[in-house]
């Protein structure tokens, strides 16, 4: 072997960069979710309807905290989490679409650390801009009154937003990751939207429990419910939690290799979530 | 000569393709050329060593380790740069941010070094100009030298490049010349093409493949001998030459056993693979 070859040979101390690897992806994928056109199409639409809207009831003025509340709240509480579902997919799915799997595979970087950067832009982009805007609901106050009457929901159900959010970005990974097909980010969409329609309409009488298992805001999820069971807001923001990680232990559970120890995690998780989806009750 | 990759009874198939048959030989250090027509198992064996798709059987060694090891094919990986015969970009990408990604990918974590890595690499493919504008955006030889650009991150101990020079123009050509040969100093470079100029003017060795085999393994003059004496010209074509064409000055070219008196020529690289070939296509027919 010739000398430069042979230098090359030597094994290199990398213990510890993966992690930072993983990081640096993150960021980057998170950026390219959040920055996603048909993202940016979406709320620049979301954006024209409030100034219309403005415009139509004729108060050019700047707009209040309240309708400012109102805004952000169902921006994000109720369009952001399927939103971000079609720009993690898309983004998760790029290399797939793009055929570039062959140049990325000879990578030093594995399979799992890569979709494990995936997850951790879901939330370094979508995450943090959600924890973002409710920091902004934190900001203009409880003491709003809302257009429907309501009162400003709680900490704990502002942090369901975020939760719903990467939720919705980490099910668009597993989705991306087990469906390597054509048509799968639609196939993904429709079930997570019926699925939790489905949830959300079931049956209500005092002993339907099902709203509460949806990944859905709490207190949206039976705030016109004629039934009175009542349940925590707090646990409901665990058992989201906790639907999270099972979202990102199926995508890392995805490699052959190394699978026994995420079958370990994932089953703690489970048991998790269980616990905390029957104390939410 | 001093090895970085071998592989040993190589065996792939899909389908009712076998791809790869029972294929071995080594590569060193400097620029190897893998030759062979469409469907030799060029891109399959290229795939197999860029540790991307593993064999039904047989033995694959780069820098002695044995990518069938999920550590060792790590190590392998930090040490190699991949070509693709059909390289894909993830829509949205600037040139710049597309090298950027990959180069996290290869573990670079120094965002100033990782920089200037992307900068020096665009360079040497001469795309500085066009660094920012989105690669979707670039001609198809543009974005092949992208691709290549991103294969020669972290200038890495073992190139493997699959028909590196599709759809580059001959400037980009001669320049792609300069950079492997520079590539193939103290390291290696194994290379597939069907552009015989190519592998006469870069390559210490020349492996010919077909229908999964290994045909020859040599240096390009070896391979030019195979065709001495079996090359002639004339003013009319001769029938029963294996291959007969008219060249730019008006006189044919034969290739095949000479009639007495035949007007001998010095034999070319192409000359001894296309004999080469076009023998084994014969008894494999036989």
């Amino acid at each position: 072997m010739s000398a430069v070859l042979e230098a090359h040979t030597a094994e290199r101390d990398t213990s510890g960069a993966t992690w930072l690897v993983v990081l640096q992806l993150g960021w980057r994928e998170g950026r390219r979710m959040v920055l996603s056109p048909v993202l940016l199409l979406v709320f620049g639409f979301f954006m024209l309807m409030a100034g219309v809207e403005t415009v139509v009831e004729a108060s050019l003025s700047l707009p209040s905290r309240a309708s400012a509340y109102d805004f952000i709240f169902f921006v994000f509480a109720l369009y952001a989490g399927l939103l971000f579902y079609i720009s993690c997919h898309l983004v998760s799915s790029s290399a797939r679409r793009a055929k570039a799997e062959d140049q990325l595979a000879s990578l030093p970087l594995s399979p799992r650390a890569r979709a494990a950067g995936m997850c951790a832009g879901v939330l370094l982009g979508p995450g943090l801009l959600t924890l973002a805007a409710v920091g902004a609901l934190s900001t203009l106050g409880n003491d709003v009154v809302l257009t429907d009457g309501k009162s400003p929901v709680s900490g704990a159900e502002l942090m369901q937003i975020v939760l719903i959010v990467i939720g919705g970005g980490l099910f668009a990974a597993m989705v991306a990751t087990w469906l390597r097909f054509p048509g799968s980010l639609p196939l993904g969409f429709v079930t997570l939207v019926f699925g939790t329609v489905w949830m959300l309409n079931a049956e209500r009488d005092p002993i339907n429990t099902w709203p509460w298992f949806a990944p859905y805001l709490s207190s949206y999820a039976w705030s016109d419910a004629v039934w009175s069971l009542q349940g925590s807001h707090t646990w409901h923001a665990v058992y989201l939690a906790g639907l999270c990680g099972l979202a990102f232990c199926a995508v890392m559970f995805r490699e052959r290799e190394g699978r026994v120890r995420w079958l370990f995690v994932s089953a703690g998780v489970l048991a998790a979530t269980a616990a905390a989806g029957a104390l939410q009750l | 000569m001093s090895t970085a990759a071998a592989v040993i009874e190589l065996r792939r198939r899909f389908g009712r393709t076998q791809a790869l048959d029972g294929a071995t030989f080594e590569i060193g250090a400097g620029v190897t050329g893998l030759l062979g027509p469409n469907g030799a198992g060029k891109t399959t064996l290229l795939r197999i060593l860029a540790t991307v798709a593993a064999p039904d059987s047989g033995a694959v060694s780069v820098f002695g380790r044995d990518p069938s090891a999920a550590a060792q094919r790590v190590e392998i990986r930090r040490r190699l740069g991949y070509l693709p015969q059909d390289p894909g970009f993830q829509r949205g990408f600037s040139v710049f941010e597309f090298i950027d990604y990959v180069a996290i990918l290869k573990e670079m974590t120094d965002r100033q070094q990782r920089h200037a890595e992307v900068r020096r690499v665009i360079d040497a493919v001469d795309l500085t100009s066009v660094s920012g504008k989105r690669v979707r955006a670039l001609s198809g030889g543009m974005r092949r030298r992208v691709a290549l650009a991103s294969s020669l991150l972290g200038e890495p101990q073992f190139l493997v490049l699959d028909e590196p020079t599709a759809g580059l123009d001959p400037e980009q050509r001669l320049r792609f010349r300069e950079l492997v040969s520079h590539a193939g100093e103290g390291r290696a470079v194994l290379l597939s093409t069907h552009q015989t100029e190519d592998v006469a003017a870069l390559c210490q060795d020349v492996v010919v493949l077909d229908q999964g085999r290994v045909l020859f393994q040599g240096t390009p003059s070896d391979l030019s001998a195979v065709a001495a004496g079996r090359v002639w010209l004339a003013d009319e074509r001769v029938s029963g030459a294996e291959l007969v064409w008219r060249t730019g000055e008006g006189r044919f070219r034969h290739l095949g056993l000479p009639p007495s008196g035949a007007d001998l020529v010095d034999p070319t690289l192409e000359d001894g693979y296309l004999l080469l070939v076009g023998r084994f296509a014969e008894e494999a027919a036989a």
